[in-house]
């Protein structure tokens, strides 16, 4: 029975429900102590000394440390910037500057506090515009040029200090496309946007546990989303060799990209160094909202040449991310926003600037999305703006610039298993675009809006399994995707279980430890159902393989003449036929073992891609795949109290293949969820210092149920276009489900009281004023 | 680390005895449900913990013709629906609807929501609007203060060192002519309000407002009157006139000049007195009127 | 100083100490081990460490252990077990209301509490029972179908 496509159970549920499933903030160790770390409460600062004797003589306290304690190597992502504890100088309020572990958490805390540091306050530097100057007013990394990075940036005449980032795309040209729609009575569209500061604020804050063996191996549970990143990382940072580095991947209480890396889990590993203890260390929530890498505002300058008709005909982009102290996870952002503003649209002509630079504040990361979830606000408000202008409605827009299967983008990514139609035309099905909402009682309004996503997937990348098979046909995958709740070992396991002919209970899966399981790149990018998914199914055929030769000489047929499906290898077309226990052997005092060696399948699944060029954005194929999704939100606006409720909203995504449809519905309602949240509700706000001033999660503001539409307006809507190489056909489902999310909401609150919103989110104190604004003037302030 | 006390008494007068004798260092707790988070992440360090949990004769809610007394220790649970036993604490009542969430207001008590004095909290706008009192027990007897001077600032009130807040009381009035009523405006359901406004009505035989209160909270430390809002109102027609109701509000919204919260900055927050006065009036004068 | 705190939980008696200023979240993590009530927010609005106090709902970082010295907690793993599932963790499960997990335990307390004292709710009545329950994985949708679904079924 075919268990792929079908929606089993989630394997690691019982778990869950039941509260077994071990976290890392629920890890014990004997001896084990608890680490804490002293931040700076500066914004920019020098550090001119540390003094930590007071902590150190603290009843209690086992090990405090500095940068002093630590191998002087800068880390990074692709440009080496950031030191584990800062060195002489901090950019960021809540750097950590020092490490205390001590007997109990309080104990650590109170030491902490007892740690003198020496500052020399400088000039912070918040405003991304300052930053790009060429004489900005504070330069955060005067030794800049001396880093080490393993990404080339666009060629620039001079680099303007702070910037670490600059990629451009050159595609068409730009000044005959604005002269086109001037000349023959289109339309020239320019708008300023910009995205918020937004956390995963995922439920369970970073953390780690860090033990080393007498051997001066290292051992660390963190729930992160690469073991393999974790452990690259703390080997760099700690100066060992990876191969002395286990990390062990626990349950994960959520990571939305904000768990990449695992700075803290590194600090703690230094600390059980000096104290021969185990190490716990557990972020606060305050700290984990205002000092683990955010998803940081971008600015987007946008001009588009349109003709009368509404065909797009020239982009021009000017964007930048609005980095923090450090380039971190942040750092190709400005590179894969880019990827949205052709998106799913024929454009002619392209033109980008993209930068990205430092400020004093939070470090940029990750968030679902990467960078796509940001341009889209920018884009898909672009499209609502331009379809009102022409009068076109806002889908059939849409629809006349669409691409169609087989073209190239303006960043010559082929439109490959190109479902933006579809998504687009049963969305709006879904939300009854033709019927314009009712009209509420004043101050009550009604609206409805639209938006189209992509979300690409990285290359180059790779995944490797490992399929071992037992005596009683029972079947061990060994992988190192890891499951943060999205689902991933549910469908790993589906995969098996088809492949082999057995059912769910008979797959159990190896969860990922450095030790035992082989390399998977990260869990993120929407890649490991694509990805490990395949390498899965190859690991399986070489299983398979490997059967069948044991078996070809038992059966006296041809490999491959024999098929293996439910525990039997039986020859094709004949009834002929043994059993997988018939390759084992009995072995006296210990059971059975193989009869020649393990059956153990293996397989690497690979996807290159040659590296763009930075200064035109041209190249060959530059991701592993692009998904497709649309989102639709009916709003009620209060323009009293400003308050934007989701009355209803559309989810429908293209994975290629549903694997488990109720995963991907599980995906369509809660990225709407987390959606909902960016457009509308979360916001890091931080003060003249540059210290965030909501810090806690009753500040920062998840969505809770009631901010969700009710049950029976919640749609989800799967879309299967099936990827030449995709497992099954499938592509990712985890980020495309918040990318079209916000300029909906945007687009329908346009609908509603016609006014926009141009910077996220879409705070009720937002649309108080946008109202107010409108009214004074006596029209919107759309254009 | 500190090192803390943890003391149960059981009578009022024991509690106030151990108050006394521990002085500053001495906090009580009643639910916890403000006191624990402070406690656990160190922000609060008594030498001595009162916990009043056994504490006898604070779980009384009774009515009398002079109005409601309601014991210290009666939880923000057992109010939810108090309006329709006591009708004139339907005001209570909005309040406690959207007063964080079942988990704590199964544990909340009255006392101590009034204790923490936070900024934002409804209990104390909704009490002052409908000119309660509380009393207070200490060692040398008891005293009886009006809510609105109870609380005198951002987490501070005018409990003096070893007095236990016992009761509040509600005093009545004629619910054929008077009413009140709270709105609130939070970010996110189970939120502290953005701004809550409390407001009183009582009308003459015509129609015309006899009195009138309006507490705003949130707007200061502790709950602001809108007096102006209030003159221009009293005396005056206002059932069904609107233009009265929305002046009001303006009047109100021109009264405070609170501090911008994360999200709500200061020129919003006035703009939602303007907005929840209007309404909570509208709600009251509704209720006084049917 | 420490104070020897008695409690019930799940039908098993434990005795331990605790400084009055542990939350009883501590208590049940760190004093007795049972890991399954989470912590995440500090400052209780989030909710994963929901557990059930003599039958009544709490979050377990707002309660001193000490204030609930004698009495009876449940917490998840009192609720069910992996071979004999609550109906409520079945439905979870069943309906997908299930993710990372984090919040799963505390949201099957507030579930169980709601069912507890309203058999029949209506989707209101779950949306308020469930504003004191955060979950950032967005299960909210499920959860609701899954509360719908066990509601008025026999033996919960
Ligand atoms: C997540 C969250 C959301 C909240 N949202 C809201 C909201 O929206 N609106 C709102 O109004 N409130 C809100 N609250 C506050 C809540 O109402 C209070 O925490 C609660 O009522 C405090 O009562 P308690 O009995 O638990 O007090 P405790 O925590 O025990 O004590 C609180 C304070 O009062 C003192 N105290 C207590 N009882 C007495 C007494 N009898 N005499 C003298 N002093 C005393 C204590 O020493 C302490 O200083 C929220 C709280 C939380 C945690």
């Amino acid at each position: 029975m075919a268990v792929v496509g079908t929606s089993t159970k989630r394997i690691d549920g019982i778990e869950k429900v039941t509260g077994t499933a071990e976290f890392t903030t629920d890890i014990v160790l004997p001896r084990m102590i608890h680490a804490k770390l002293k931040r700076s409460p500066y914004a920019h600062a020098k550090i001119l000394g540390i003094d930590t004797s007071k902590a150190e003589q603290m009843p209690g306290v086992r090990a405090v440390i500095t940068a002093a304690d630590l191998p002087d190597v800068r880390l990074g992502v692709l440009t080496l910037d950031e030191h584990l504890l800062a060195h002489d100088k901090t950019r960021l309020v809540g750097e950590p500057v020092a490490a205390v572990a001590a007997d109990t958490p309080e104990i650590a805390r109170a030491a902490c506090e007892q740690i003198e540091v020496e500052y020399e306050e400088l000039a912070p530097l918040f405003d991304p515009e300052e930053a790009i100057k060429l004489d900005p007013p504070v330069v955060l990394h005067e030794e800049y040029e001396e880093y080490e990075k393993l990404l080339e940036i666009a060629e620039m005449d001079e680099r303007p200090p702070n910037l670490w980032q600059a990629y451009r795309i050159r595609h068409g040209d730009i000044d005959d496309a604005f002269k086109k729609a001037e000349d023959e009575g289109g339309y020239i569209i320019e708008n300023r946007y910009a995205t918020g500061y937004v956390h995963t604020a995922c439920m369970e804050p970073h953390g780690a546990v860090a033990q080393w063996s007498s051997d001066g191996s290292l051992t660390l549970w963190a729930g992160g989303q690469s073991p393999y990143i974790a452990r690259d990382g703390l080997a760099k940072a700690l100066d060992l060799s990876p191969s002395k580095v286990r990390v062990i991947v626990p349950f994960v209480g959520g990571a939305f990209g904000g768990k990449l890396t695992v700075k803290e889990g590194a600090i703690a590993a230094s600390l059980a160094h000096k104290a021969g203890r185990p190490v716990k260390i557990i972020l606060t929530r305050a700290e984990d909202l205002a000092a683990t890498a955010a998803r940081t505002p971008f600015i987007f300058d946008i001009k588009d040449a349109v003709t009368k008709d509404g065909i797009l005909i020239g982009r021009k982009v000017t964007s930048i991310l609005w980095g923090g102290g450090y380039s971190g996870e942040g750092i190709l952002k400005p590179i894969f926003s880019t990827h949205l503003y052709p998106g799913s649209y024929r454009l002619a002509a392209l033109w980008v600037d993209s930068y990205g630079v430092y400020t004093n504040r939070v470090s940029g990361g990750a968030l679902r999305g990467y960078g796509c979830a940001e341009s889209a606000w920018a884009v898909e408000t672009q499209m609502d703006i331009i379809a009102r202008k022409c009068d076109i409605d806002a889908v059939e827009l849409r629809i006349n610039n669409l691409l169609t299967e087989g073209e190239r983008t303006a960043i010559t990514m082929p439109a490959h298993a190109f479902s933006a139609h579809e998504c687009l035309t049963k969305c709006a099905d879904a939300i009854e675009w033709e019927t314009p909402s009712e009209s509420l009682e004043s101050p009550w309004y009604r609206g409805k809006g639209i938006a189209l996503g992509n979300k690409y997937s990285f290359a180059p990348t790779a995944s490797s399994t490992e399929l071992k098979v037992h005596e009683d046909a029972s079947c061990e995958l060994r992988t190192s995707a890891v499951d943060l709740g999205q689902g991933a070992y549910t469908i790993l396991t589906q995969i098996v279980a088809d492949e082999f002919g057995i059912e769910i209970d008979q797959v159990k899966l190896v969860t990922p430890d450095t030790a035992i399981t082989p390399f998977d790149h990260v869990a993120g990018s929407s890649r490991q159902t694509f990805h490990t998914g395949n390498a899965t199914r190859m690991a399986c055929d070489d299983a398979k393989r490997q059967i069948r030769e044991l078996a070809a000489s038992k059966l006296e047929a041809d490999p491959d003449d024999l098929e293996v499906s439910g525990g039997r290898i039986s020859v094709k077309g004949s009834s002929k036929s043994i059993e997988v226990e018939d390759l084992f052997v009995v072995e006296m005092l210990a059971g059975k073992r193989p009869a020649v060696d393990e059956i153990i399948g293996k397989a690497t699944w690979e996807v290159t891609a040659s590296p763009h060029d930075p200064n035109t954005g041209q190249g060959e194929e530059p991701m592993a795949y692009m998904g497709h999704g649309a989102q639709a939100a009916e709003v009620e606006v209060n323009v009293e109290t400003g308050q934007v409720r989701i009355r209803r909203f559309v989810s429908a995504i293209d994975v290629g293949k549903a694997m488990n449809p109720q995963g991907v519905e599980m995906q369509n309602y809660g990225g709407g969820c987390m959606g909902i949240g960016i457009a509308l509700h979360e916001d890091m706000c931080f003060d003249a210092n540059g210290e965030m001033t909501n810090a806690s999660l009753m500040d920062y503001k998840i969505p809770s149920i009631v901010e969700m539409p009710l049950n029976e307006y919640m749609e989800s809507i799967i879309v299967e276009v099936p990827h030449q190489h995709g497992p099954y056909g499938a592509k990712g489902a985890g980020e495309i489900v918040v990318v079209p999310t916000s300029p909906a909401i945007g687009n329908a609150i346009y609908d509603a009281i016609g006014v926009r919103i141009w910077d996220q989110p879409l705070t009720p104190e937002k649309v108080v004023k946008a109202w107010k604004e409108k009214q004074a003037s006596g029209n919107g302030s759309g254009s | 680390m500190i090192d803390c006390h943890y003391l149960e008494p059981t009578s009022v007068s024991e509690a106030c005895t151990l108050l006394v004798e521990h002085g500053d260092g001495a906090k009580v707790v009643a639910g916890g449900q403000s006191m624990a988070i402070l406690l656990r992440n160190g922000l609060s360090q008594p030498s001595h913990l009162i916990s009043i949990q056994h504490v006898t004769g604070l779980e009384d809610i009774n009515a009398s013709s002079e109005g409601v007394t309601i014991g210290a220790k009666v939880t923000l649970n057992r109010l939810n629906g108090i309006g329709e036993t006591h009708p004139t604490l339907r005001a209570l009542d909005d309040v406690v609807r959207g007063v964080a969430d079942q988990q704590i207001r199964n544990f909340a008590t009255l006392g101590g929501a009034i204790c923490e004095a936070h900024p934002a909290s409804d209990i104390t706008v909704a009490l002052s609007a409908l000119h309660a009192t509380v009393k207070l027990a200490s060692a040398n007897g008891e005293r009886t203060v009006p809510i609105c001077d109870f609380v005198t600032g951002a987490f501070a009130t005018a409990a003096g060192p070893g007095e236990l807040l016992t009761e509040v009381v509600i005093p009545s009035f004629d619910l054929a002519s008077a009413a009140a009523a709270h709105r609130r405006f939070a970010l996110r359901a189970g939120d502290y309000p953005v701004v809550g406004v409390g407001a009183f009505v009582s009308l003459d035989g015509t129609g015309n407002c006899e009195d009138v209160r309006i507490v705003v909270g949130n707007c200061s430390g502790a709950p602001v009157h809108a007096q102006e809002a209030e003159s221009r109102l009293r005396g005056n027609s206002i059932v069904g006139n609107n233009g009265a109701l929305a002046e009001a509000g303006e009047l109100a919204a021109a009264h405070v000049s609170p501090a911008g919260d994360p999200m709500a900055p200061s020129e919003y927050k006035i703009d939602l007195v303007s907005v929840l006065t209007r309404e909570a009036l509208e709600e009251a004068i509704t209720r006084a009127t049917s | 100083m420490k104070y020897p705190l008695s409690l019930t939980v799940n039908d098993e008696n434990y005795d331990i100490l605790v400084e009055p200023y542990h939350t009883l979240m501590e208590a049940i993590r760190d004093g007795i081990g049972l890991t399954g009530t989470k912590c995440a927010c500090e400052d209780g609005r989030c909710g994963t460490c929901t557990v059930m106090v003599d039958g009544q709902l709490v979050k377990s970082c707002l309660m001193l252990g000490l204030q609930a010295n004698g009495k009876s907690v449940l917490t998840i793993e009192g609720m069910g077990s992996p071979d004999d599932l609550h109906p409520l963790q079945a439905a979870f499960l069943e309906h997908g209301a299930v993710q990372c997990g984090y919040c799963t335990p505390g949201m099957l307390l507030t579930a169980k509490q709601l069912l507890d004292e309203n058999p029949n709710p209506t989707e209101d009545d779950i949306r308020s029972a469930f504003v004191g329950n955060l979950c950032r994985c967005g299960v909210y949708t499920h959860a609701t179908e899954a509360v719908l679904s066990v509601a008025g079924e026999e033996n919960r």
